[in-house]
């Protein structure tokens, strides 16, 4: 058993709504309510789940840009949701992120040497302004750039390359564990090969955990070792990719994975969508978030949430009420 | 043989820059026949979507047509003026985008932006009648209380909803062609199998012939019936989707198909396409694909590369052998 790098417990991060003359709080966005999660280290922990339902809240919350509203998180051990100053400084160094977008993630101001030698500055322990150069060149090796690039802007770059722009940024400090937040998804797909192969050598490498944070089960198929589905918030269901994408046993979970189009599969015959959209989360459903567009709805969804009920093998767990109709009998 | 609805020959359209002449598609053909799907894959870049300006006359300056020709049902419309070109437009030939948002006037409310394709191409009805249409198109595309929606102003839908306000306006004077342009690339998967089933769903009853213009091969397995695959603004392969998916030949097609994860068939490392697109402006001599392509020889440098048929839909650009023949 590996160690733990990253543990959550009962996070949650509520945003509060302002409206009226007064601007006073009339509600809250549970963007994310109660997550609890482990990620070991050297694994890569995906979660998956539509616009909205709270997986970047929930890596930014993690990664402390945002506080969390409450719950804990251990990083190696220690609760890092109550750090401020240097401790907090300390905690950034070994957790960075990617961001989904590299037009928008990089300052067109700024040349490639002075966006990756950012972190460097910041967390200086000594360097030298020379040390920090040859540092660079090395970091924008590994990620498969020339040391000619360093004095280049990121409009001189293309969309891939300039991930990799953002992913030697993130790696400058030699942190253990990066978010990638949709790192591929703004990328044609012969370049998001590209970008995964790279973050997978990154991984064997330097020894690197990642959350990774995505809305394309596919590609979190191929590089990640457990994966959670959320909804509007809450986890559907979570298991080591292997289980869940054999065997997925929530509605919602079936219901994603049956929607993607697969390559060279043709026209899917008679097959069951999703009716209706994600509900709002200033508002969400009563009882489970899922039953409005639940296949397998019952009565008693609508008024009773369910538990996150271990189904007995692999740390595979859902929240569902039919799951736990079917656990009792089967006792 | 049922009706050619659009033919596309040799079509080139080119940007005039301070650069130079940019040759964004060059010399591209195909047509399509009533009730059938034409899927276009390709990257960013490979002239997709200006194909489909192209033909909707929607190029803006500096662009223009420069080569071959574009004919709707046997007519020429390349060389239409606006004017001219409106008698086809939203009439017979309509097109949706990929971004609902920004596809849609946010300060008009969705009924009244659907109401003006009648206003403009059926000017005989009354404005109760336009109302009625308009609230009938709301219906058709799935969109629940329509009287209400048809009030509402698009920041008020989701992006679910606004793509099918979207497709009601496209349809709303029933086009024989119709474009549809990464129609839900910005969607989430559970909405847009929703949306890939309206449109085909609306195809089969109304029967239009759609160009469909996507990235993702997945999305293009599910809707097209033939695929055109585009990289650098040419055509390097097309035929029946069976034909692209079972039998890929050109190197590019068959690396691409290679390159995506697929669900359920997990591989320690994907193979990956090295190397970037070259650039339009300054386009390398013979193959496009030759700096990216694993099979390259000194020929692809020197050779125009030609179609080679291998079947009479199917056929691919050529200097050496197919990639299934190594």
């Amino acid at each position: 058993m590996s160690e733990i790098i990253l543990e959550v417990k009962n996070l949650k991060k509520h945003f509060p709504i302002h409206s009226g003359l007064l601007l006073r709080e009339t509600g809250q966005v549970k963007a994310v309510d109660d997550i609890t999660l482990k990620v070991k280290k050297g694994s890569t922990y995906g979660l998956v789940g539509e616009s909205g339902c709270g997986k970047s809240t929930l890596g930014r919350t993690i990664s402390q840009l945002y506080k969390a509203t409450a719950g804990d998180i251990f990083f190696k051990g220690k609760d890092i949701t109550k750090l401020s100053g240097a401790d907090l400084k300390t905690y950034r160094k070994e957790v960075q992120m990617i961001f989904q977008d590299p037009y928008a993630s990089l300052d067109p101001r700024m040349t490639v040497s002075r966006i990756v030698a950012q972190p460097l500055h910041i967390h200086n322990d000594g360097k030298s302004a020379k040390q920090i150069q040859e540092r660079v060149v090395e970091l924008l090796e590994v990620v498969g750039l020339k040391a000619a690039h360093v004095n280049r802007y990121p409009h001189e770059f293309s969309g891939g390359q300039r991930q990799r722009i953002g992913i030697a940024r993130a790696i400058a400090l030699n942190p253990e564990l990066i978010i990638c937040d949709e790192p591929v998804s703004a990328l044609d797909v012969s370049i998001q090969a590209q970008v995964l192969n790279l973050l997978q050598d990154l991984q064997e490498k330097l020894n690197l955990t990642y959350l990774f944070i995505s809305h394309d089960l596919s590609v979190v198929e191929h590089i990640c070792d457990e994966v959670m589905v959320m909804y509007l918030g809450r986890t559907v269901e979570s298991a080591p990719a292997d289980v869940l994408f054999k065997n997925p046993s929530h509605p919602y979970t079936k219901a994603l994975l049956n929607a993607i189009p697969i390559a060279g599969h043709g026209r899917k015959k008679n097959h069951e969508n999703l009716t209706g959209d994600i509900p709002s989360p200033i508002n969400p459903p009563s009882g489970c978030y899922f039953h409005p567009r639940c296949p397998e709805v019952m009565d008693e969804c609508k008024t009773k949430a369910p538990k996150i009920l271990n189904l007995g093998h692999d740390a595979h767990f859902a929240s569902c009420l039919n799951l736990e109709i079917k656990q009792e009998d089967n006792k | 043989m049922s009706e050619t609805i659009l033919e596309v020959k040799n079509l080139r359209t080119t940007f005039r820059t301070k650069a130079g002449d940019v040759h964004a598609v060059d010399g591209i053909s195909y047509s399509i026949t009533k009730g059938r799907t034409l899927g276009i894959v390709g990257e960013s870049g490979c002239g997709k979507s200006v194909t489909s300006f192209s033909i909707m006359g929607l190029l803006e300056n500096p662009g223009e047509i420069t080569g071959g020709e574009i004919l709707f049902k046997g007519e020429k419309i390349s060389h239409l003026k606006d004017e001219q070109l409106l008698k086809y437009r939203g009439q017979h030939m309509a097109m949706i985008f990929q971004e609902p948002m920004t596809a849609l006037n946010p300060v008009i409310r969705i009924g009244e932006q659907i109401n003006e394709q009648f206003i403009k191409h059926r000017p005989h009805l009354s404005s109760k009648e336009v109302k009625e249409h308009s609230i009938e198109m709301l219906n058709l595309v799935g969109i629940p209380s329509p009287e209400e929606r048809y009030k509402s102003y698009p920041h008020q839908l989701s992006g679910g909803m606004r793509q099918r306000a979207l497709i009601a306006m496209a349809l709303s004077c029933d086009p024989e062609f119709l474009i549809a342009d990464e129609p839900t690339t910005a969607l989430d998967v559970t909405i847009q199998a929703q949306i890939l089933d309206l449109i085909q769903d609306l195809q089969n009853r109304l029967g239009m012939a759609v160009q469909f213009i996507t990235h993702d091969l997945g999305v293009i397995s599910e809707v097209a019936d033939d695929i055109l695959v585009m990289y650098a603004g040419r055509v390097c392969e097309q035929g029946s989707a069976d034909e692209i998916f079972k039998k890929p030949s050109h190197p590019y097609t068959h690396a691409l198909l290679n390159s995506i994860p697929k669900l359920g068939h997990k591989v320690h490392r994907l193979p990956t396409i090295e190397g970037t697109v070259p650039s339009i402006a300054n386009r390398p001599s013979g193959c496009q694909f030759k700096n990216r392509c694993e099979f390259a020889t000194d020929i692809c440098g020197e050779k125009q590369p030609e179609f080679t048929e291998i079947s009479s839909t199917h056929k691919w650009l050529a200097t050496t052998l197919g990639a299934r023949d190594r």
